[in-house]
């Protein structure tokens, strides 16, 4: 009786437990995997209308699913899109490692229709990887399609430099075939190319105070007395505690700033010295460089923390006005909904601009294309491959990214002398709450599918609809223009280089950046400046020379190569 | 008889005693204080810092913004079945395993606690662990977020330990009463054993409600999401558009104006109020499972 009733018990913690378990699998709704597959009806609305097909679309960046509808298949750009050309996506993001989550894919097979990842080079990262997988035969070659969809075939080369075109995107072990297809890339004028503003920006109030123009501190020299004057003038930050003269945001970003004076316009990892071609690491500027924010350190001017700053710890300086200066961007987002907002006396302004070594401003350089961009790239398993390009060709015409930054007209915005203008009521609603226009569709295709253009270029944002703040970003560009130099990186060239990849291995394990953050917090100059030596005396072994030798070498056969 | 008197270093040692484990106590609470605190402060004010007992700009937003999204509920209950299922037939299923090899009359048991000790000394490693859970067709399933983890040989070496430490005669008076070994195990050993049970539901438990990576790397469908996975989600998402601006652009431009002065919610402080949201269900469980802790089960159970 005992035994009966106990094994009745026991029986009933193991069943009851495993029924559960089984009713809740089973109401999951697990084992959708219809990647690539039309989604069973691919019935024809008539003659005319497209074939609806479902496809599976991976957005392979950490936290890229912020701009995903909630609603996915019904929202409101997606209908419309679904009506032109029959696609619905299913969209899945990730919030890990972009490369992790790549090899993932890559190594099990199971490829999304449709991938959107990062593609800085095919050197490193991630760009690496899907490299790799290209060459295994993983993407899809879209040569042959391309013809048939001119606006896929115009992000192939608009806004892309063009020695990542030939370098990276066309390397000749791809054998012709092309596999990726860039976005976010600029409509290839000058105005759509995004100018970071990266500078030094100096408390407005501090610099009222000394009597002190923030235009005329475009030296090193200048820059040191006036970090100086600052540590004398005893000036409180918010909280009333001491500032700091000089600081950075997060692990020392961008303490570059303050040695601008020995940059110059570079767009690879070569140096033209004295007519001799070298590399960064070996650079005669590294000395002064060095010396220089040693100075600050030691005479109190510059944060001893900036290296060590963590994100949380470099905004609550921004936020309380405790960097008297600080190197990076403006910042804008963070201080207009804090410093600005109670102090507004303590506005940051921009010192100069810097001079270069040159006696140029030092601003942003870039070339005409973007080098390094997201790219889509599609499955080679995809099973309806016209119904991607059809879905990209699309929101990629005037009429797509009208669609996809505006909704429908009428219904969400409408034309004024060609130019597209929010109805005054859904822009309120899209104020309260800007949740609902990520609902109604309107965030995630800009940003990952649409290339080759520009929506400030395209829309200009009237002027009384600007804030104040981008107005003052706006000051900011034009105080500092961007520097395009139209030729090839001579880092591709050093690739030909038949010791690159030996070179590539040796220093893989140096960081030349990390020993010059020690040297600069050591005893002495002396041991500064033997720190210095010994990293590049490790780059001088591993044939950084050599490399530039090489470099020069080829640069000098033709005329299209920068440094 | 009366009660001893505290000499005067008894009172010292009590003091100290006393004033050690306080601090102690604060050390491990003051964390979750501060970040209360934070979850119920405006996001942008806790930039200036300087908020360590009470919220200085008081909010609901963060939270408001972390239940607004409708999957969150159902990611909860997710987690909620998964970690019962887990806990119970984790703890069942470890301890009829760690109940068999503790019986010494069992056959090869020193080969089979081998077999089982050598799988622990390799990991698979995530990608063969996804293609194994593949193959098993328990991809983007609920069953992927439980039968991984209704076993574990560590917990099962700890309930062994600990059956071992049961004095076999309690087992044998039993047989000689004629329970079967089924009855042994769920008469004595069971009963006897609560404090190890507790334990290890507790770290199985607390391992499942907190596991955020199955979900992650096994499970697209987000109306599958567990809690921990989901929320994490969120702070991503939030993070990103911080870096990026809410279209996915890259910069202050592509950012609506309205956001600039919205609401007040960070992704930082969205952290916070996450670790409260995902914390706090096991705070909760913690007082009925501490009883155990303390238990001398074994006193008086057997005089011999």
């Amino acid at each position: 009786m005992r035994n009966t009733k106990l094994k009745s018990s026991l029986s009933m913690m193991i069943a009851v437990p495993m029924l559960v378990l089984t009713v809740a699998a089973c109401s999951g709704n697990g084992g959708s995997n219809s990647s690539g597959t039309p989604s069973g009806s691919s019935e024809q609305k008539g003659s005319e209308a497209p074939k609806a097909v479902t496809l599976t679309y991976l957005s392979a960046w950490n936290g890229g699913g912020g701009a995903f509808p909630q609603d996915q298949e019904n929202n409101l750009v997606a209908r419309q899109i679904r009506e032109k050309v029959g696609v619905t996506l299913k969209l899945e993001s990730i919030t890990t490692s972009e490369v992790e989550k790549l090899n993932t894919i890559f190594a099990s097979d199971t490829v999304p229709d449709i991938v959107n990842a990062p593609f800085w080079s095919t050197t490193s990262g991630e760009g690496q990887v899907i490299k790799k997988a290209a060459m295994e035969g993983q993407l899809l070659d879209l040569t042959p399609y391309l013809d048939k969809y001119p606006n896929v075939k115009r992000l192939l080369t608009t806004g892309v430099s063009k020695d990542f075109y030939e370098f990276e995107m066309n390397s000749p072990e791809f054998e012709g075939k092309q596999y990726f297809i860039p976005v976010e890339t600029p409509d290839g004028t000058l105005e759509s190319i995004h100018n970071w503003n990266y500078g030094l920006y100096a408390r407005g109030d501090i610099l009222k105070a000394l009597n002190v123009n923030a235009a005329d501190i475009d030296t090193q020299d200048k820059l040191y007395d006036l970090l100086t004057q600052i540590k004398n003038g005893n000036f409180k930050d918010i909280g009333g505690k001491s500032v700091i003269p000089a600081g950075t945001m997060h692990n020392g970003w961008d303490y570059g700033r303050y040695l601008m004076g020995w940059s110059d316009y570079n767009i690879s990892d070569f140096r033209l010295e004295g007519g001799k071609v070298t590399h960064w690491t070996l650079g005669e500027d590294q000395e002064p460089r060095l010396l220089f924010m040693r100075k600050l350190i030691s005479n109190g001017l510059f944060d001893p923390e900036a290296f060590s700053n963590t994100d949380t710890t470099a905004n609550e300086k921004l936020a309380t006005g405790k960097m008297a200066v600080y190197g990076a961007q403006p910042m804008m987002d963070q201080l207009s909904k804090t410093l600005y907002k109670t102090n507004p006396e303590m506005q940051y302004e921009l010192l100069g601009p810097m001079k270069n070594k040159n006696g140029e401003i030092a601003t942003q350089v870039a070339t005409p294309g973007r080098g390094g961009f997201p790219v889509i790239f599609l499955s080679a398993k995809i099973k309806d491959p016209e119904a991607a390009l059809r879905y990209l060709d699309y929101v990629n015409s005037e009429e797509g990214r009208l669609l996809a930054y505006w909704g429908v007209e009428g219904q969400t915005y409408t034309l004024d002398n060609g130019q597209p203008r929010w109805l005054p009521e859904v822009k309120q609603k899209y104020d309260d709450n800007p949740d609902e226009k990520r609902d109604e569709g309107l965030n995630f295709l800009p940003g990952r599918f649409i290339g080759a253009f520009s929506s400030d270029v395209t829309w200009p944002q009237p002027e009384d609809q600007k804030t104040e703040w981008r107005k003052l970003e706006e000051s900011f560009w034009k105080k500092m223009p961007i520097k395009v130099i139209d030729k090839i990186s001579a880092n591709y060239v050093a690739r030909e280089w038949p010791q690159y990849d030996k070179y590539r291995d040796a220093t893989n394990s140096l960081n030349f950046d990390t020993e010059f953050r020690k040297a600069l917090f050591a005893k002495s100059d002396e041991e500064a400046l033997k720190m210095l030596r010994d990293i590049q005396d490790k780059y001088r072994a591993a044939g950084a020379q050599e490399m530039a030798d090489f470099v020069a070498e080829k640069a000098a056969a033709r005329d299209d190569i920068g440094f | 008889m009366g009660v001893r008197k505290m000499s005067a270093a008894d009172k010292a040692y009590s003091t100290l005693n006393y004033a050690v484990l306080t601090l102690f106590s604060l050390t491990a609470l003051y964390p979750f204080i501060y970040f209360l605190a934070l979850s119920f402060n405006d996001g942008y004010d806790a930039m200036k810092g300087g908020i360590y007992f009470f919220p200085r700009v008081f909010t609901l937003e963060n939270y408001n913004k972390a239940f607004n999204n409708p999957l969150i509920l159902n990611s909860f209950m997710i987690s909620v079945t998964r970690t019962f299922i887990v806990t119970v037939s984790s703890v069942l299923l470890t301890a009829l395993l760690a109940y068999g090899l503790s019986r010494k009359g069992l056959p090869g048991r020193k080969y089979i606690v081998f077999f089982f000790f050598f799988t622990t000394l390799f990991s698979g490693g995530l990608i063969p662990t996804f293609i194994l859970f593949r193959q098993l067709e328990i991809l983007n399933t609920y069953w992927v977020l439980v039968l991984p983890m209704m076993y574990n040989f560590f917990n099962a070496i700890i309930m062994k330990t600990f059956f071992d430490g049961i004095p076999g005669s309690l087992s044998e008076s039993a047989r000689i009463d004629g329970a079967s070994e089924l009855s042994v195990f769920a008469k004595i050993i069971l009963p006897l054993s609560m404090p190890v049970l507790a334990t290890i539901a507790l770290f199985v438990g607390v391992g499942v409600w907190n596991d955020w990576f199955t979900g992650q790397f096994f499970i697209q469908n987000e109306d599958l999401y567990p809690a921990a996975t989901f929320l994490n989600k969120m702070i991503s998402e939030a993070s990103f558009q911080t870096m990026t601006g809410s279209s996915g652009g890259s910069s202050i431009q592509n950012m609506s104006e309205s956001q600039m002065g919205l609401r007040g919610v960070t992704p930082e402080a969205l952290r916070m109020t996450f670790v409260i949201i995902i914390t706090t269900p096991i705070i909760c469980v913690y007082p009925f499972l501490q009883k155990y802790f303390v238990k001398g089960v074994l006193v008086g159970s057997l005089k011999e």
